[in-house]
């Protein structure tokens, strides 16, 4: 099918519109290119005027050293704590969801149309519902301040299980119906057959879960208060203070510096698999 | 501190067990046969897959939500001295009579209708510039953008608070080497609110792009050419093919976009603190201030349960009014 309009367009009008991308996307990733450059630059807790610079002047690779000797925590311990913290609910998370989609999508059983229509609605569940409640909840467990409260909570859900069902839809069903004619069980057919097959899914689901644990910062905010329980993006808040209104406590090279640690893992992530990203957010937005 | 783990192993085994023994039973009782057949083995591996699932999601997200609306009829609290009591709506009704409500939800509204539609634009034009390059730079260009969105909020807060310092930010500096005077930015009550809205209108636009370069890459090419021999002008190409042919995808980006948006809650916690004078209150931050601070749970549930009344609403008008299924 002819798409679009890729060869209906002038020289000029390409030219023009790829001006006006380039100019866009300079905006749009300034701030992120400040943030690097200054990471790299000595500021102090106040700079003047013609300290600012467009690149990095003095290369000052301290401010990473003086974010990793911190003297409330230690940013190696919240690293950890972060990965920890987003890798293992996100691996079970994957493999839960994937079930519940493949379900959803090719078995045939009373009750799927409700539940399909029930993870469509818990999308409009604010989180500050849930919030208050699962807060208390940590404390009666016993699970404030511990990896508990951290991990297992998000250990699996509904809100990953629209995009597999969405995808499992597509794959044929003869696939499955030989298997279960050459005497396969469900297990077998879903592990051996659907998951290999899931394989596109399986890695979008993983990069948007991963990234999204790994930025969370709202929920181990609230569960832990103890500096070794804390994960990078709670590190950093304690750097910039939270509640105050306009204070910047600190150096601002460290706490850039820190910005940089905090995200390059999923800045090398998405660079290196953003076709990936790219694919898994038009499954589901669009027709066709 | 092991022990809750038995509630999620409890919720398993009952997701697996109790649903299918029901239907099977109700089954085999209309059609009077016995034995458990293929049909019904199917049933009980379908909710073997999904048990994990509806498991975690009975205990961390049913469950507090039935709370939730439950506490939002009592007084509880942490630090009042007295038994919690049963208020009936006394919550509902003090919020809706407190105009400082009204102007959460005041804020709120304000930041939704300035980014979102302006959001829906921008992401539209950028997504037709990018349709009209080769493949490689679309890519590039579709990374690029979408790059931002992968970083998190508080990164974002951190990179904001020291771009728009009042004293010698970033932003000072550009306004001074222009030869305009320095601002108070965050510290202006005029400045916060604009200044919040304009970072999204740069920097939050990577799904939107993503998603309406898909769904304008999908219309066939014929329709163009029709509106060509026609002598359609580009404006009403776009308003008579573009628009109405892509409105799948505005009603989704719409409703995440809407969803989203009345939960804005990072920017106030980590950049103003609500301020300044409380024109960057956000419903969701008053939610927080009320349970974190006053240790007020039943009015801060019944905010909560508020703003999800609001959301889901708005979502259902949303759906009936945009949807409408396109055929091409």
């Amino acid at each position: 099918m002819a798409t679009y309009r890729q060869d209906r367009v002038s020289t000029l009008g390409r030219a023009g519109a790829f001006a006006i991308l380039l100019l866009y996307t300079a905006i749009s990733l300034l701030s992120l290119y400040l943030m690097l450059s200054s990471s790299l630059t000595h500021l102090g807790s106040s700079f003047s005027l013609s300290d600012l610079d467009w690149y990095p002047r003095d290369w000052a690779w301290d401010n990473y050293a003086g974010f990793f000797d911190l003297t409330h925590g230690s940013a190696w311990t919240w690293l950890r704590n972060s990965l920890l913290v987003a890798l293992v609910p996100t691996c079970c998370n994957l493999i839960f969801s994937a079930m519940a989609g493949y379900a959803l999508a090719k078995i045939d059983f009373p009750g799927r149309l409700f539940f399909f229509w029930l993870i469509i609605a818990v999308m409009a569940i604010p989180s500050f519902v849930t919030l208050i409640p699962l807060y208390q909840m940590m404390f009666s467990f016993g699970w404030f301040d511990t990896f508990f409260a951290l991990i297992v909570p998000r250990m699996a859900g509904l809100g990953g299980v629209f995009l597999f069902k969405q995808f499992m839809t597509t794959l044929p069903r003869e696939l499955m119906q030989a298997a279960r004619v050459d005497g396969a069980s469900e297990w077998t057919i879903f592990w051996r057959i659907v998951m290999p097959m899931a394989r596109p899914v399986l890695a979008v689901m993983f990069l948007l879960d991963f990234v999204g644990a790994w930025n969370d910062y709202f929920w181990p905010y609230l569960v832990t208060n103890s500096k070794d329980m804390m994960t990078l993006q709670v590190g950093l808040i304690s750097l910039i203070g939270v509640d105050q209104g306009f204070v910047f406590p600190m150096d601002y090279g460290i706490i850039m510096a820190g910005a940089v640690m905090v995200s390059l893992p999923v800045i090398i992530l998405f660079v290196v698999l953003q076709r990936f990203f790219i694919q898994g957010l038009t499954i589901g937005a669009v027709k066709g | 501190m092991v022990y809750p783990l038995w509630y999620l192993v409890g919720l398993v085994a009952f997701w697996c067990v109790v649903p299918f023994a029901v239907l099977a039973a109700f089954d085999r009782k209309r059609r009077g046969k016995r034995g458990l057949s293929t049909r019904h083995q199917q049933w009980f591996w379908a909710y073997v897959f999904l048990a994990a699932a509806l498991a975690w999601s009975t205990l961390f997200l049913f469950w507090p939500l039935a709370k939730a609306v439950h506490q939002s009829f009592s007084d509880f609290s942490l630090t009042s001295a007295t038994a919690t009591h049963w208020v009936g709506a006394a919550n509902y009704a003090r919020i809706l009579a407190d105009p400082f409500w009204w102007r959460t939800v005041l804020v709120t509204v304000v930041y939704v209708a300035f980014t979102l539609p302006a959001s829906i634009l921008i992401s539209m034009f950028l997504a037709i510039q990018i349709l009209k390059q080769p493949k490689p730079v679309q890519t590039f260009f579709k990374a690029a953008l979408y790059l931002p969105g992968v970083i998190s909020p508080v990164v974002a807060a951190a990179v904001m608070k020291w771009i728009f310092h009042s004293g010698d930010g970033f932003a000072n500096a550009m306004l001074q080497t222009l030869g305009l005077s320095a601002q108070n930015w965050f510290g202006d009550p005029a400045l916060a609110m604009p200044v919040l809205i304009v970072m999204t209108w740069i920097s939050a636009n990577g799904v939107g792009v993503i998603v309406y370069a898909a769904a304008i890459g999908n219309i066939p090419s014929t329709y163009y050419e029709v509106a060509t021999i026609d002598g359609a002008s580009a404006f009403r190409t776009f308003t008579s093919v573009t628009w109405p042919l892509v409105k799948p995808t505005t009603v989704f980006v719409t409703v995440t976009g809407l969803i989203a948006g009345f939960q804005v809650f990072a920017p106030a916690l980590l950049i103003t603190g609500g301020g300044p004078l409380q024109t960057t209150y956000f419903v969701n931050y008053h939610v927080y201030r009320t349970f974190y601070y006053q240790n007020d749970f039943g009015m801060a549930s019944a905010m909560a349960v508020l703003l999800m009344l609001l959301i889901v609403g708005i979502s259902i008008v949303n759906y009936r009014w945009l949807a409408t299924d396109v055929e091409y």
